[in-house]
């Protein structure tokens, strides 16, 4: 196999991951502000009543994925953060500071959006912790290593 | 960075799938396949349920939901047996019915019926639990449990209603406590599971509909 043939395999690998990667973002994202969403409207018990509110955590999640898609715009880590914290406030003003409001409400809401009744909320709730965690770990780190690439780009060719 | 995003999350979700099935109840005869009991001699009717951990956190108006109901994911307890069995047995053991609540005067009447006793225990259970202690009141008022009866209702909405905890016009059993609309509209009351005494998410539960003497 010559060294051009696999350039091209490693570069076509790398955008297919990139695109995955890219995707991923935009749907937790969507996750976020589809839980932000659906803790206001979970706040109306009437409603809760009614309607299965989780569904709102899937249709934010397509619509995040499509509008990154279509926008062909890659999604910012400020907006995921920023919403977390709303999340998070919402959150405790209305169950209070305990770690069931953390692990239970958003796992209740995660089950009943995408059906998922034979899952525990312990376990839905420690994934989306992990899961959460961990892309706002390597994206924050991925943000920092380009500043720190970009900065000592300037300084060479300063 | 994206390669590794990718594959962080791919093992997560793996790791996810590996849920572990919910505990079953060893003090009872009942199982999935067979998740209700009658009582002659105690006079009580025995239903298999699951505790639903979002309304241990959460307001309900719904105590006791039959899963495959409109309504089964949206109770304290989801049972595994359904509104016209539950109906049946507990007018086998010679119970009468309230059949008082319509559409129209729900807001303004208490449900009636013959009283219930109703208790909940578990595999590794401390003791027989009543509803009182297993469900929190915001207001701390007892509940008072009706056999409402609502058949006709019950099978045309599908809600899969057993005990609602509030008077209704549609569940099997609910609250006399409170009207119809006191959880939901006027917020005269918050009901939520008592997590200080129930068990986890998942875990299977006896609910006992006992005739109160």
């Amino acid at each position: 196999m010559n060294k051009r043939t696999q350039d091209a395999r490693d570069e076509e690998k790398g955008s297919w991951v990139r695109l995955v990667g890219e995707h991923l973002k935009a749907a937790l994202t969507g996750l976020v502000a589809g839980y932000c969403l659906a803790l206001v409207l979970g706040r109306s018990v009437w409603l809760d009543m009614r309607v299965n509110v989780g569904h709102v955590l899937p249709v934010s999640v397509a619509c995040l994925v499509l509008a990154s898609k279509n926008r062909q715009r890659p999604v910012g880590i400020v907006p995921f953060l920023l919403l977390q914290v709303l999340g998070l406030a919402l959150l405790f003003s209305a169950y209070g500071l305990s770690s069931s409001a953390i692990l239970i409400v958003p796992a209740g809401l995660f089950r009943e959006g995408f059906h998922l009744s034979s899952f525990s909320l312990t376990n839905i709730g420690l994934f989306l912790l992990c899961l959460i965690g961990t892309v706002d770990a390597v994206w924050m780190y991925a943000v920092v290593r380009e500043r720190i690439r970009n900065r000592r780009r300037h300084w060479t060719q300063d | 960075m994206m390669k590794h995003l990718f594959l962080l999350a791919l093992a997560l979700v793996l790791c996810a799938s590996f849920g572990a099935p919910p505990a079953y109840s060893q003090e009872t005869t009942l199982t999935p396949q067979n998740p209700l009991a009658v009582d002659m001699k105690e006079r009580s009717v025995s239903v298999l349920a699951q505790v639903n951990g979002k309304y241990l956190v959460q307001t309900t108006r719904h105590g006791v939901v039959f899963k495959e109901g409109k309504n089964g994911e949206k109770s304290v307890f989801v049972a595994l047996a359904d509104p016209e069995t539950f109906y049946a047995s507990l007018v086998k053991l010679g119970l009468k019915a309230g059949n008082n609540m319509t559409w129209d005067n729900k807001e303004k009447t208490y449900v009636q019926g013959d009283p219930l006793d109703v208790s909940v225990t578990w595999k590794g259970a401390k003791k027989v639990y009543s509803i009182d202690e297993a469900i929190k009141d915001s207001n701390g008022k007892p509940l008072a449990i009706r056999f409402g009866g609502n058949l006709a209702a019950a099978l045309k909405m599908k809600t899969g209603c057993l005990m609602c905890l509030d008077s209704c016009p549609v569940g099997i059993t609910s609250n006399a406590t409170y009207t119809y609309g006191a959880i939901e509209t006027r917020k005269e009351a918050a009901l939520t599971g008592n997590k200080d005494v129930l068990p986890p998410d998942g875990t299977l539960v006896v609910i006992t509909f006992k005739a109160k003497k």
